[in-house]
C-alpha cells in the first residue's frame, strides 16, 4: 500500500502514542485500557500494511545481504510481533470488559496475567528499540513536514502578487 | 477496494497469529516452560513471606482466599492488582506521571541505540537502511 510519508508518518504517531497509553492502565483505568487495545490492533495491522512491501522484500531476499541493518530490523521486528501479539492475546485471555461485552466469559488465570505483564514489559523495549533503529526516518520525515509546511507559509507572499496579475487580467 | 481487501487480508494474519498464540498458550507444556520454575506452588498451603505477593494476585489454589491491595495512599482497593485500576474508566494525573516515566523509560533506550549506531557507523558501516 503506497502511502506519502505524512500519512505514514500519523499512522505511526498514532500507534506509538496509541501503545504509550496501553503500557499505563493506572493512567486511562482498565476499560478505557482493553478498549484502546482492540482499536490499537486495528491501527497494528495498517502500520504493518503500509510496511508490507519492505516485508514482503526482506522476506524473499533475506539471506542475499544477511550482514545488514535492514536484517537486524526484521529480526527485530518478527520479535516485536511475538511479544506485542503475547500481550494482547494474554490481555484478552484476562479481560474484564472486552469479552464479557461480548457475551464471553474468561476464566481468572495466573499464567495469563504472568504473561501479560513480562510480555509488556519486553515489548516496551522492542519498540524502543524499533523507534531507535527507524530515528532518522522519524526525523527526516519530522522535519520535512515541519519544512513543507514553512514553505507553504513563505509562499504566499509570492502567490498573492500573481494572484493580483492573476485577478487583473 | 484492493487496499481495503489487503488490509483485510493483513487484519486476517494477525488475528490467525493470535489465535495461534492463544493456543500455544494452552498447551500445559508452554506453561510450565515459562512460569517461574522456583515456583509460587512451593508455598502451596502454607503463607508465603510477608510482602511477597503485594500489590500482585496469588497464584490460583494458593490460599483460597485473595490478598487485597492497597493504593499509595494506603486505602484497600480490591483483591487484585488491576482492581486497583478498574475503576470504571476516567483518565488520573497520577497515572499521567506514570505515563511520563514509562516515556522516558523508552527515551533512554532510543538514546542508548541510536548513541551505540553513531558509534558503529564511525568505526564501520551499517549500510543502507531501507536497502532489501
Amino acid at each position: 500500500m503506497r502511502l506519502s510519508a505524512r500519512w505514514k508518518f500519523l499512522i505511526d504517531l498514532t500507534f506509538f502514542v496509541g501503545f504509550l497509553l496501553l503500557m499505563q492502565p493506572a493512567f486511562t483505568g482498565l476499560s478505557l485500557h482493553e478498549w484502546f487495545s482492540v482499536a490499537l490492533v486495528a491501527v497494528m495491522a495498517l502500520h504493518l500494511l503500509i510496511q508490507w512491501d519492505w516485508i514482503v522484500q526482506v522476506t524473499l531476499r533475506f539471506f542475499h545481504k544477511f550482514w545488514h541493518k535492514s536484517r537486524l530490523q526484521y529480526v527485530l521486528d518478527i520479535l516485536l510481533l511475538v511479544s506485542m501479539g503475547a500481550a494482547f492475546v494474554s490481555g484478552f485471555a484476562i479481560s474484564r470488559h472486552v469479552l464479557p461485552f461480548l457475551g464471553l466469559h474468561v476464566e481468572e488465570d495466573f499464567f495469563w496475567r504472568f504473561l501479560h505483564s513480562t510480555s509488556a514489559d519486553l515489548t516496551l523495549i522492542i519498540v524502543a528499540v524499533h523507534v531507535a533503529l527507524n530515528w532518522k526516518w522519524v526525523v527526516a520525515t519530522f522535519k520535512s513536514l515541519f519544512r513543507r509546511k514553512q514553505t507553504r507559509r513563505g509562499a504566499q507572499p509570492v502567490m498573492q502578487p500573481l494572484q493580483q496579475v492573476g485577478g487583473e487580467r | 477496494m484492493k487496499a481495503v481487501l489487503h488490509y483485510l487480508f493483513v487484519l486476517a494474519l494477525l488475528l490467525a497469529f493470535g489465535y495461534g498464540l492463544y493456543l500455544l498458550g494452552q498447551n500445559a507444556g508452554v506453561r510450565a516452560a515459562l512460569l517461574p520454575k522456583d515456583g509460587f506452588p512451593a508455598f502451596e498451603g502454607r503463607r508465603p513471606p510477608e510482602g511477597l505477593f503485594e500489590g500482585r494476585r496469588p497464584p490460583e489454589g494458593l490460599f483460597g482466599s485473595q490478598r487485597p491491595t492497597r493504593d499509595f495512599r494506603g486505602e484497600r482497593r480490591g483483591d487484585y492488582e488491576f482492581d486497583r485500576f478498574d475503576r470504571g474508566g476516567g483518565f488520573s494525573l497520577f497515572g499521567l506521571l506514570r505515563l511520563g516515566g514509562t516515556l522516558f523509560q523508552m527515551a533512554v533506550i532510543v538514546a542508548l541505540v541510536v548513541g551505540l549506531e553513531w558509534l558503529l557507523r564511525h568505526t564501520k558501516g551499517l549500510g543502507n537502511k531501507h536497502a532489501t
